[in-house]
């Protein structure tokens, strides 16, 4: 996996979140996925073209409830649908905005999909590694995971 | 001015009409893809613009466009593309299917705004 196609996800997810959702976030560094992130729930969008693969968005309870509220901009006090369709559209919008810088790839992506469940895993590609980018808010901390195999 | 909202993600339908409700557009009616936009526009031919996401289940924003434009009682209705999808070739596409205007997700208030302006004026 190329930087030049992890650098517009990073990118996106910066200009997403503060564009949409009025809330600045702070890239860390990144590392290979080597054990579950924390999540409890995640948006997956697929992708598919030059390459395949998959971006997934995972939030720990917390930190995806106070986001989703921030992001309707009504209070949201549990786990519910509306947290579920924020987490997918916030995954949706920053992969499409993000593919306007890989259009070398010819990038199609999948409409969004939620998984929940404590502390899970989201399987990629296998012959692939799992690049983590960690971003921290004042909403909490989340961690983005990409992962791409060139066909 | 009646607007027919139309996104798969009620996250993004909820936003974008408070959005309209506090620029002053207050006629505002829902579909979830781009079937159900082709139902609502034959339920209510007074809508006078349609904002349309792309990528929804059922058929697409672009197919719905293309439907909107090649119908004789609904090809006036302005329709502005609203949307993720931000590769030039797309914003062809759309503009050249009929498309009254193009916004990419994600925007400020301020840009729905004026976008909306630009085609109602």
């Amino acid at each position: 996996m190329k930087a030049e196609h992890i650098n517009p996800f990073l990118k996106s997810t910066i200009e997403t979140f503060k564009t949409m959702v009025g809330l600045p976030v702070i890239p860390g560094k990144l590392y290979l996925r080597k054990e579950p992130n924390g999540a409890d729930i995640s948006g997956v969008i697929g992708l598919s073209g030059d390459i395949r693969g998959a971006v997934v968005m995972a939030y720990p309870l917390n930190t995806a409830i106070k986001i989703s509220s921030k992001f309707l901009g009504e209070e949201i006090k549990e786990l519910n649908a509306n947290v579920a369709d924020c987490i997918g559209e916030l995954g949706n919008i920053i992969t499409g905005f993000a593919k306007k810088d890989l259009q070398n790839l010819h990038l199609s992506i999948s409409l969004p999909s939620i998984v929940r469940g404590s502390n899970h895993v989201v399987d990629m590609p296998k012959d692939a590694p799992v690049m983590c980018i960690p971003f921290d808010s004042e909403c909490g901390s989340f961690i983005m995971e990409i992962s791409m195999v060139e066909k | 001015m009646k607007i027919l909202l139309v996104d798969d993600s009620s996250t993004m339908r909820r936003i974008q009409k408070n959005t309209l409700t506090s620029l002053g557009y207050t006629d505002i009616i829902e579909a979830e893809d781009g079937a159900d936009a082709l139902e609502k526009l034959r339920q209510h031919p007074d809508v006078q613009l349609t904002l349309m996401d792309w990528n929804m289940p059922n058929m697409t924003g672009i197919e719905a466009l293309k439907a909107i434009k090649s119908n004789p009682e609904t090809k006036n209705i302005p329709v502005m593309m609203v949307t993720s999808e931000a590769e030039k070739t797309k914003i062809v596409e759309a503009i050249q299917s009929g498309a009254s205007n193009y916004l990419v997700k994600p925007f400020e208030a301020d840009a729905l705004k004026e976008k909306i302006a630009g085609i109602v004026n």
